[in-house]
């Protein structure tokens, strides 16, 4: 079991990540924003960050995912990315950045569950 | 980094396309047939196709033709000396350029550096940058200072109308007839000063000192600055930071397409909860938990889909090109 924080400004696609998350043993916190993001891994280092790229507000997702690797704590956390952009750049951007693996919307639980288990590796499962 | 799709049924010719993309820091996707190729292309969206023109299931032609129907990416053909007549054909179905079997990998990366400069040149070239804001058209996307832009359907139609024609006087009939069309009346007029001003706001001008839009009394609007460029080649502001671009802000069209998208994934992942849902109550019999956990993601369900279906008018009216003639 894990404990991970969500970061998604759409509220269905976070709370229905907080229960297929809940529902594979997981523990999660759902977060709206950057702001709020990093506070909440400031308070306890999570296992693992999903964090959508599109953020609203003065922090955008690749700004969250720079923080984390900033921060000597956090920065050993695995971050997925979530995007509607498969573009190349945009991809890059995101390993720039310090994200570990991202994820395309729309995405199934599945593929969302398998890609997280790859992430915190055997032990974690 | 670009991702290339290498399409070839030779495993050795992959392998060692594999390797010198690799080396040259790309991500290689790899295909050894015309069908695996399109379905791959249509995942991956890669940023260049290299194209066998021999395949064992679809001529390396027609593989072309298909990608053409919605892939707008360089794809260098590798053909055989005696393919003269068939490298014709890929060429005039949309191929960007050949390079001759028997052929060396620094000739190849070579060719490919050349058709990815193309690439960024093209997509500079309509991504407009004015100091602080960027305007990036074929996302209908606008950022100012890095940060998201969250324009409505009507300021975005003013922005793209004024970026484009920059300079320029742009009168108050001519867009009125742009952003509502021909049939506008006088209400329309005080709507585009509403438009106007909530637009200025969003972009940080101040109408008194007029960085981007001009009041031209009387007239119209004039849209400033004229697009820079910059030495990163892709039409945004060198970073003196070092740092990555921050992702492209959204206008209109792309806030209509992220939040159809995002409907479109909570529906998704909505269904497949409703659907778990039930494979538990057959297995495991009825539960006034379960049951209510299923009607509540089916009710969330159709909420969502009244919302996409929200997003798809919002998108319709924002999907239009007009372009009515300038009348000074």
């Amino acid at each position: 079991m894990a404990r991970i924080v969500i970061v998604e400004d759409d509220r269905d696609i976070r709370e229905l990540i907080a229960l297929i998350l809940e529902e594979d043993g997981h523990t999660s916190v759902a977060t709206a924003t950057g702001p709020e993001a990093l506070q909440e891994c400031g308070h306890a280092v999570p296992d693992l960050v999903l964090l959508d790229i599109s953020l609203p507000g003065e922090l955008s997702g690749l700004e969250v995912c720079r923080r984390l690797r900033g921060d000597e704590r956090l920065a050993p956390v695995p971050i997925m990315l979530l995007t509607a952009r498969a573009r190349s750049s945009d991809v890059e951007a995101g390993y720039d950045a310090g994200a570990n693996d991202y994820l395309v919307k729309p995405f199934s639980p599945g593929e969302l569950l398998r890609r997280i288990e790859d992430l915190l590796g055997p032990s974690a499962g | 980094m670009a991702t290339v799709l290498v399409v070839d049924d030779e495993p050795q010719v992959r392998h060692a396309l594999r390797r010198a993309l690799e080396g040259e820091g790309d991500r290689v996707l790899s295909a050894a047939t015309g069908t695996e190729a399109v379905d791959l292309a249509a995942a991956e969206t890669p940023d260049l196709v290299v194209l066998d023109l021999w395949l064992p299931d679809i001529d390396g032609v027609e593989v072309v033709r298909r990608l053409r129907t919605w892939l707008d990416v360089p794809i260098l053909i590798l053909s055989g000396d005696s393919d003269t007549e068939r490298k014709v054909d890929a060429l005039d179905s949309g191929a960007d350029d050949f390079l001759p079997k028997p052929f060396g990998f620094p000739e190849l990366t070579a060719r490919l550096r050349a058709l990815k400069r193309r690439t960024v040149r093209d997509q500079a070239e309509r991504r407009l940058s004015f100091g602080r804001l960027v305007v990036d058209l074929p996302q209908g996307a606008a950022e100012l200072d890095g940060g998201l832009l969250r324009l409505t359907p009507t300021e975005w139609q003013l922005l793209e109308a004024m970026v484009t024609h920059p300079g320029k006087l742009l009168t108050h009939r001519w867009l009125l007839a742009r952003v509502w069309g021909d049939q506008h009346g006088d209400e329309s007029r005080q709507a585009l000063r509403t438009h106007i001003r909530s637009l200025r706001s969003k972009i940080g001008d101040d109408a008194g000192t007029p960085s981007y839009l001009r009041t031209e009394s009387g007239a119209g609007y004039r849209w400033l600055p004229e697009p820079q460029r910059s030495e990163n080649g892709d039409g945004t502001q060198p970073d003196p930071t070092g740092a990555a671009a921050p992702p492209a802000a959204v206008g209109s069209r792309a806030v209509a397409l992220h939040d159809i998208n995002n409907v479109l994934t909570a529906l998704h992942l909505s269904l497949h909860v409703a659907i778990d849902g039930t494979g538990r109550l057959a297995a495991e019999g009825q539960h006034p938990d379960d049951v209510e956990r299923i009607a509540s993601q089916l009710r969330r369900s159709v909420r969502l889909v009244d919302r996409a279906g929200e997003l798809a008018q919002s998108l319709r009216q924002v999907w239009h090109d007009g372009e009515p003639p300038l009348d000074g």
